[in-house]
């Protein structure tokens, strides 16, 4: 487990992580969302070791995490633009990340670059931006690290390339336990990778939730009562989070289990009900508007 | 083993990456080491058949033999300055190359993101910036040992010579490598650990040129001797110290590699220490570190400032000595340097113009603290100008007179080495004043002498003395030494009966007079060295054997005895014996000669000259001189008329500088009388009063000694040995008070 402990770090007198104090879970998939200034590439580049926070303590299955090789080594991190060596194809990074990494998978590298249809030959330097992307993703999945820190990764892959990266991650968490931890400014680029999501804004977390909690937590109702007495019997039994009504019709954002909510609803009359799905940024948008932000503007733009 | 193989594996991974470097080094000391080689072997080789011709077989090639030999020794030895330069020039492409990455984000996430001790990424990387140099100049070395041997040059002193060479210059790589290591850590991006780099080298250097500059500008007693601009904390300094000693045969190779290392050490574990505290944030910043920022800002401005204040103060003649006190426009352009340094630092800081203004407060704590140094300086806080140090803790004095024009020539001196040296030098070298009571006393007369006037330039007006610098040279218990330069009057009782008493002393008299040294003697005595030895009046010279001139110094330091400064002062030497020594360094040679001047009252030297033929009642024999010229210029009427002539400009407002120019132009030479005299008694008259002018010119009184207003020309017979010698003629002067009367009515200005 990852755990971070009330984290903050400062760059010239302006925060760029305040008091951030987030656990991640083994084989999960963690999602770091904010917006760009957010402070997820600090978050992410403290947990590789590269800075060294402030305040605040960052542990990798219980180890301290800056200059120290053994928590190091279960890690891999992806910076937001990863570099490669001059003039180096993807056999010399392999070369040299097998010397760094004892448990480098060349097998499995070669079998990834010639899945995602990378020349091992080919100069990076002369690699588009994606190539570049999937190349450091292959040689993160390969490190046979247990954690792999992706540093807006997924941004610029295409759904073919993102599908397939999915793909290998569920494969490597089910062989291995990895557990990748992906930072991005986007919510739509993570809802179908990500189990558990930590919204950063401003330097500090806002919240950090598992999305199936979330989605089994909020349900999405609509319906029409058939009188005012019924609506409000409802809505004195059930907590509200959102209540928009056209007319006779309500849509209904309530916090609490499915089988409880249809529950309430079976005592009352209604005219029409039906309950729908919620999309992850619904659920985003909900939970964040509690706490009195307007999430559409913060990460959805 | 596995750590071992991983280090192995990352010094591979990072040497990969630095191929181009090793592909430089490996040229630059082939080019510089066999290619060399090969070029000067191939050279005398050509030469060989010229030699042959010349020589003969047998001395040719063992000509051609010993100049090549010299010549390899001189391209191999540590004098070579293109081997140094080549070695700290890498140095400083190595340092920054290897530590690079640190200036980018993107290769910082790399590779401190990877498992790799940071410990450990700075020793590979340190390792190979050595490797680099290293193995190319061994692999060099070993060449130039093969070459040498094939072509039957190599020798123990050609090997003892090569690795003394390359063990320094690896030193001072190391020296350099790490300094420029420090200033990448301490910096953010390359061009700013280019300007690191500079101050680095260069800050002391300036820090020293700033004190030396202000004690000269305000000090009166300032004396240069102990202060250099020379760095203590470079790498080059200790090598151009080592290089200098080794010309002179000195210097030890060992002690310098010692402090080399010294030196690379400590900049090296300072380096180390701060690429351990390096925030990985650093990269692109101009500073790696926020906190000494503002402290590296006054550092940098305060010199600066103080600096332009130097230089703004020669050119607006700004000179508070001399009573040139109006400082408005030093405080300006300090105010500017400041206002302009920090302003420039904060550019460089935020990388924005528009920053330029931010932390005002620096520039006003930088402003204060020019300010004190200035006032320090200025009014001479510290007591320089008024410090004589207690005789108790003084172990001994040197004093440097500037006796017979010594001090100002410079080059009358040698040391053990035959290598000139400095009166003051010499000095410093040779003499222990214990006598500190009587050095104490004629500093505390100077000290009155100048606090009785507002300013030197009044005393320097002042027609009424003889006024002169004197170096003292004082060695304290705590093996401090304290250097002053006093300003005396020569026509004050007590300084001279002082001068009298210090020069009488025997630690003076062999400190100061070369003739007593045994350096001269050991020359002579020396049968291998080739000495020259002569003894002329200015007019003629003879020759003299090692003998004649042993036995002529043995007669002088008899006399130097008796003798005293004020007999010195009042008297213009007879004639001097000079001994020159011929060194001999392969192809070339140097040449050292030391000029003993001998006194008409030096009563054993007038006897022995006179035993020996030698001796001249006057500088000019009657039976070489043909005729003689005597010009009077009569400056005094002509600087009255045109003192008078300027006036009258002046007032009719047409004081223009074109008109003083005309005046020049017209009027120069107007007031010159010029008589010949061909009669023997005339002649005569004239001969017993004339003095070559290298003599007149250089005692005490200097140029008050000769009346300024006569130029005697003496003509020489042609079929003379001296007209040939002289080429014809020769210039001589009148004491000042001895023109003979007739040359007075005869040279006299009659309109």
């Amino acid at each position: 487990m990852i755990e971070i402990r009330n984290v903050s770090k400062t760059f010239d007198g302006s925060k760029a992580v305040d008091n951030v104090s987030v656990n991640i879970k083994e084989n999960t998939v963690f999602g770091l969302i904010g917006t760009n200034g957010a402070g997820k590439s600090t978050v992410l580049r403290m947990v590789a070791g590269v800075l060294e926070p402030d305040e605040g303590e960052i542990a990798i299955d219980g180890l301290p995490v800056f200059d120290n090789m053994e928590a190091k080594k279960n890690l891999y991190f992806i910076a937001d633009e990863p570099y490669f060596f001059a003039n180096a194809n993807a056999m010399d990074m392999q070369k040299y990340l097998t010397t760094v990494y004892p448990e480098f998978a060349v097998n499995d590298f070669y079998h990834y670059l010639m899945n995602f249809g990378l020349d091992k030959k080919r100069k990076i330097n002369t690699y588009s931006k994606g190539m570049k992307k999937q190349l450091a993703l292959i040689c993160g999945i390969c490190s046979n690290t247990k954690y792999l820190l992706c540093d807006e990764t997924f941004d610029g892959l295409d759904p073919v390339m993102r599908q397939g990266v999915k793909s290998i991650f569920a494969s490597e968490m089910e062989k291995r336990g990895l557990t990748p931890i992906i930072a991005s400014h986007n919510l739509r680029e993570l809802e179908d990778i990500c189990d558990h999501v930590g919204l950063l804004h401003k330097g500090g977390v806002l919240l950090s939730k598992d999305l199936e909690d979330m989605k089994c937590n909020i349900q999405k109702i609509q319906c029409v009562f058939a009188t005012n007495e019924d609506e409000a019997k409802a809505i004195s039994v059930l907590e509200i989070m959102k209540n928009e009504k056209r007319g006779s019709l309500s849509t209904l954002t309530v916090r609490g289990n499915r089988a409880e909510i249809l529950a309430v609803f079976a005592t009352v009359n209604t005219v029409f009900f039906e309950a729908l799905p919620l999309s992850l940024e619904e659920i985003f948008i909900s939970e964040t508007e509690v706490v009195g932000y307007d999430i559409k503007k913060l990460i959805l733009g | 083993m596995t750590l071992k193989n991983s280090f192995l594996a990352s010094l591979k991974e990072n040497n990969k990456r630095r191929i181009w470097l090793w592909i430089v080094s490996l040229f630059g000391f082939l080019l510089l080491l066999p290619s060399a080689v090969m070029m000067v072997i191939s050279q005398h080789k050509n030469n060989m058949d010229y030699y042959l011709e010349t020589f003969g077989e047998t001395v040719g090639e063992q000509m051609v033999r010993s100049n090549l030999l010299a010549d390899l020794k001189r391209m191999l030895d540590i004098g070579n300055s293109d081997v140094w330069i080549f070695a700290a020039a890498f140095a400083i492409i190595s340092g920054v190359q290897g530590f690079s990455y640190l200036y980018n984000r993107r290769k910082i996430d790399f590779y401190m993101g990877m498992p790799i001790k940071r410990k450990k990424r700075f020793l590979v990387i340190w390792l190979n910036g050595v490797l680099v140099y290293a193995i190319p100049c061994l692999l060099g070395v070993i060449a130039t040992g093969l070459v040498l041997a094939g072509n039957g040059l190599l020798s123990g002193e050609m090997v003892l010579c090569v690795w003394r060479t390359y063990g320094i210059l690896l030193c001072l790589y190391l020296g350099v490598y790490h300094l420029v290591i420090l200033a990448v850590m301490l910096t953010g991006n390359i061009i700013i650990t280019g300007f690191a780099i500079g101050v680095l080298f260069l800050y002391e250097c300036i820090v020293r040129l700033v004190i030396m500059g202000y004690m000269e500008l305000f000090f009166k007693f300032y004396s240069y001797r102990g202060y250099s601009t020379n760095p203590i904390l470079s790498p080059f300094a200790i090598l151009l110290n080592y290089q200098n000693a080794y010309r002179e045969s000195q210097g030890n190779a060992w002690l310098t590699a010692g402090y080399l290392l010294l030196f690379a050490a400590v900049s090296g574990i300072i380096a180390y220490a701060c690429y351990l505290k390096r925030p990985a944030e650093a990269a692109g910043k101009a500073i790696a570190f926020s906190k000494p920022k503002p402290v590296l800002k006054i550092m940098m401005a305060v010199p600066v400032a103080l600096l332009t204040a130097i230089l703004t103060a020669d050119v607006v003649g700004y000179d508070p000595r001399i009573g040139k006190e109006n400082c408005n426009v030093l405080i300006f352009v300090m105010a500017i340097a400041v206002i302009f340094t920090c302003c420039l630092m904060q550019v460089i800081y935020e990388f924005d113009i528009k920053g330029m203004l931010h932390k005002k407060h620096h520039i006003l704590i930088s402003a204060a603290l020019v300010a004190v140094v200035f006032l320090v300086f200025r009014f001479d806080v510290f007591g320089y100008d008024k410090y004589i140090p207690e005789a108790r803790k003084v172990e001994s004095a040197a004093i440097a007179v500037p006796m017979d024009g010594y001090a100002y020539y410079g080059n009358e001196y040698w040391n053990d080495d035959y290598n000139y040296m400095s009166n003051e030098e010499y000095v410093e070298e040779y003499m222990y004043l214990t006598d500190v009571g009587a050095v104490n006393q004629l500093m505390k007369v100077s000290m009155d002498l100048v606090g009785s006037y507002d300013n030197l330039q009044q005393l320097y007006e002042d027609t009424d003395g003889i006024f002169r610098r004197i170096t003292v040279t004082y060695r304290m218990a705590d093996k401090r030494q304290v250097h002053r330069e006093m300003i005396v009057n020569l026509a004050d009782a007590e300084t001279v009966e002082l001068l009298d008493r210090i020069e009488a002393s025997e630690e003076y008299i062999s400190g100061a007079y070369m003739g007593t040294s045994d350096i001269l003697g050991e020359a002579l005595s020396d049968e291998k060295q080739k000495v020259t030895m002569f003894y002329g009046n200015g007019t003629y010279q003879f020759k003299l054997n090692r003998q004649e001139a042993k036995e002529l110094l043995t007669e002088y330091k008899k006399d130097i005895v008796d003798s005293s400064f004020k007999k010195h002062k009042d008297s213009v030497p007879m004639g001097s014996l000079c001994i020159g020594i011929e060194k001999q360094y392969g192809h070339y040679s140097s040449y050292a000669q030391s000029e003993v001047k001998l006194y008409p009252f030096y009563e054993n030297c007038t006897a022995y000259l006179k035993e020996k033929g030698y001796y001249m009642e006057h500088y000019v024999n009657i039976e070489d001189v043909e005729r003689i010229q005597v010009i009077n210029h009569h400056y005094d009427l002509e600087q009255e008329a045109q003192k008078q002539m300027q006036e009258e400009m002046e007032i009719t407002m047409e004081a223009t500088a074109e008109a003083v120019y005309s005046y020049e132009e017209k009027e120069f030479g107007k007031f010159q009388r010029m008589v010949r005299y061909e009669e023997k008694e005339d002649m005569q008259a004239v001969l017993e009063e004339i003095y070559p002018q290298s003599y007149i010119y250089d005692t005490w009184h200097g140029n008050r000694d000769y009346d300024e207003n006569y130029s005697i020309r003496v003509y020489f017979k042609p079929d003379s040995e001296v007209g040939k010698d002289m080429e014809g003629y020769a210039e001589y002067s009148f004491r000042a008070g001895k023109v003979p009367d007739f040359v007075e009515a005869d040279t006299a200005y009659v309109e």
